[in-house]
């Protein structure tokens, strides 16, 4: 190599480059600064060269830089320095301000009988910002197709979930156009899938049921689902059965309703099964009502002669075992009222039953010149035992009762967000605290009248509670929990 | 042509064990990692009869830095690993939070600094030795096998390969790659004379 190639002058071939050419000598001299370099970092080659280049640029001055570095002026092979770990080798900024972010190159050449160091530098500036965007690119895409494989996945197993139940479930535009069904509505409605896709699915609905359509579609159009609704349907052959059907809205990306999915349950089994049980209820009271019917008229016949024997003796001894006895026959007696009380508890299937009419009529029979009772309830129906009305009498007889200072009874209704919560409270004197509980005991009966005890156990039947939250002083809040399934929207 | 003998294969292994002790030095410093490396074992075979039956038959394409050399000895001087391997080094030095495995144009460039100082610093060791000088090409990075990469470099049958297993331990991280050099026909007894020389 010539040294006009070596030293650094206008005209120099390293000014053709686009890389940034600097060559040193072993002492760190710089002897070429090309037009590229003088370019990026703003200095001129005039200022450059001749001048030390750890001196200029102190942060070469490491043993990081000149041990590899002094390699090259013994004639050992080339030296990188990456972008990654020496991003600015010879600082330079960029117009926006930024440093250009470098890949440097030191390469040994031969000058006579010693080694300089040609240092060439490329700007990869764009290279790492297109890496970095292309890194984000890829990692978006590997997200979006995990989250595709989740889905799918999922998609998959609730498919699998669909199509392997007895439940009949079918998808349907939002005007009741049925759009999919699976295996298990094949088999309950009789259909195969083609057959019905496509048709309105009033040609499941028997004649008797078909108000209950148009109510269902009505709900779905506006965003509501309806749960275990029970109803008739009927299969390709005619045959009507009973269901129990939940549907809820499909809505699309855009949270706009798009169709419906139906699932229905065959209850026959389960209708066969309460009526056996009702049947097995009828004859166990009809058994109670017999015996206890006996045993009255045994007890008539006890206190008629307790009461001959009280006559026949003023002896302080026998009269005392004589009041005992009385006192034995009233406690058969209470006990057989309570057995006539809750003979009637499930005897007669569950019904849905409406709430505000139903509380107007359990209130009627009361006492009601010092008392106001205020019904604050929605048009609701409630799927309960048909001693229901009987619970609100209790309710608000015991207030009259007990309440010593109530004006007022009021029954409202609060929809929950699993539950909705019907209440009655007074402006009585309320529940003491530490008897919350203990009213809904069997021991209080004799205290209430017919009884929370049988209050609590009516509403059980169809997993209703009940439960005092009021406070003492302020007035008596019974709170009944209903839960979705055992209310709903009058029609 | 001399067959190395058992001292002359340690006595390589230990020429480039005092190169990559230099190498590791340098990638600590420059890293901020804690990083050792060393070879634990090499072998010696002809390149004809090459294969590593542990991880591929010469013909699976490796993450390659390399560097040819002329002069009193010619052949090439390489590091390789498999593609993911290499990318775990890079990521793992980098501290990058990335967790793709894919090297891309900036992890290479990476990958060449840490390959140019591993296989500097075995050169300089065996340069030391034959106290002449080589002329080197410039360090390239390619995907490619262990035969290819022969192939391009015109060998002959009876040229020789060393491998030296190299492990680096980078934090709790075990990764495996390969020094590899290849000896040109002639190299082999150079290198062993003067490595006869130093220990006369």
């Amino acid at each position: 190599m010539s040294d006009r190639m070596i030293y650094g002058h206008d005209g120099d071939p390293y000014d053709m480059l686009p890389v940034g050419i600097i060559v040193i000598r072993e002492d760190y001299t710089v002897l070429v600064w090309n037009d590229c370099i003088a370019h990026w970092t703003g200095i001129p080659r005039k200022t450059m060269v001749g001048t030390n280049l750890r001196e200029r640029f102190p942060h070469l001055d490491k043993p990081l830089y000149l041990t590899r570095i002094e390699q090259v002026f013994s004639g050992g092979p080339a030296v990188i320095f990456s972008s990654r770990f020496h991003p600015h080798f010879v600082p330079a900024t960029l117009q926006n301000g930024e440093l250009r972010v470098q890949s440097t190159t030191v390469v040994p050449v031969v000058s006579g009988d010693r080694f300089l160091a040609m240092i060439v530098i490329e700007d990869i500036t764009d290279l790492s910002r297109q890496v970095r965007a292309f890194r984000e690119m890829r990692n978006v895409a590997e997200r979006e197709l995990e989250e595709r494989r989740k889905a799918e996945e999922k998609a998959q197993r609730l498919a699998a979930i669909v199509e392997s139940t007895d439940d009949g479930i079918i998808g349907m535009n939002p005007d009741g156009t049925i759009t999919s069904l699976n295996s298990g509505a094949e088999r309950l409605y009789g259909y195969p899938a083609e057959e019905v896709i496509g048709q309105p699915l009033s040609i499941l609905v028997p004649e008797q049921q078909s108000d209950d359509l148009p109510y269902i579609l009505s709900r779905v159009r506006k965003g509501e689902s309806i749960s275990h609704y029970q109803t008739q349907r009927k299969t390709k052959e005619g045959k009507i059965f009973d269901i129990s059907l939940t549907v809820s809205p499909i809505r699309n990306a855009e949270d706009r309703i798009t169709g419906a999915s139906s699932i229905a349950r065959d209850i026959t089994e389960t209708r066969h099964m309460e009526e056996a049980l009702r049947q097995a209820n009828k004859k166990l009271s009809l058994l109670n009502s017999i015996t206890r019917h006996d045993i009255l008229n045994q007890l008539t016949g006890l206190r008629s002669y307790i009461e001959l024997m009280k006559e026949c003796t003023t002896e302080p001894k026998f009269t005392e075992y004589i009041r005992k006895g009385e006192q034995a026959a009233d406690n058969i007696r209470e006990q057989l009222e309570f057995m006539r009380s809750y003979q009637d508890i499930g005897v007669k299937s569950p019904a849905w039953q409406n709430l505000p009419d139903t509380v107007r009529t359990a209130v009627r029979p009361l006492d009601l010149r010092a008392v106001t009772i205020v019904i604050e309830l929605p048009q609701i129906e409630v799927f309960a035992d048909p001693l229901l009305m009987r619970v609100f009498y209790n309710l608000a007889e015991n207030a009259i009762r007990h309440g010593e200072t109530v004006r007022t009874i009021r029954f409202r209704f609060a929809y929950g967000q699993d539950r909705g919560i019907l209440v009655c409270e007074d402006d009585g004197v309320g529940v003491p605290e530490g008897v919350k509980e203990q009213i809904f005991k069997r021991e209080y009966f004799k205290h209430t009248g017919f009884g929370l005890y049988l209050s609590r156990e009516i509403l059980s039947i169809t997993g209703i509670s009940i439960r005092e939250t009021g406070e003492p002083g302020t007035g008596a809040r019974f709170e009944i929990v209903i839960p979705p399934v055992a209310y709903r929207p009058v029609c | 042509m001399i067959e190395p003998s058992a001292d002359d294969v340690d006595a390589i292994r230990e020429l480039i064990n005092i190169g990559v002790g230099r190498a590791a030095g340098m990638l600590n410093d420059i890293t901020g990692c804690t990083i050792h490396l060393k070879v634990p074992s090499i072998q010696i075979v002809d390149i004809a009869r090459f294969t590593d039956g542990t991880q591929n038959d010469g013909n699976t394409p490796l993450s390659t830095v390399s560097l040819s050399f002329r002069g009193p000895m010619s052949g090439l001087a390489a590091l390789v690993f498999p593609p993911e391997s290499a990318a775990q080094l890079v990521i793992l030095m980098t501290r990058e939070s990335e967790e793709s495995r894919e090297m891309d144009a900036m992890r290479i460039e990476t990958l060449k600094e840490v390959g140019n100082i591993i296989i500097n610093a075995v050169m300089g060791s065996i340069a030391n030795v034959l106290k002449q000088h080589l002329n080197y090409s410039l360090p390239d990075y390619q995907e490619l096998g262990i035969r290819s990469l022969a192939k391009s470099l015109h060998t002959r049958v009876d040229d020789r390969l060393v491998i030296a297993n190299a492990h680096f331990q980078i934090e709790k991280t075990l990764i495996e790659g390969n020094i590899l050099l290849i000896l040109e026909l002639g190299s082999m007894d150079t290198l062993i004379s003067s490595i006869h020389g130093v220990n006369t």
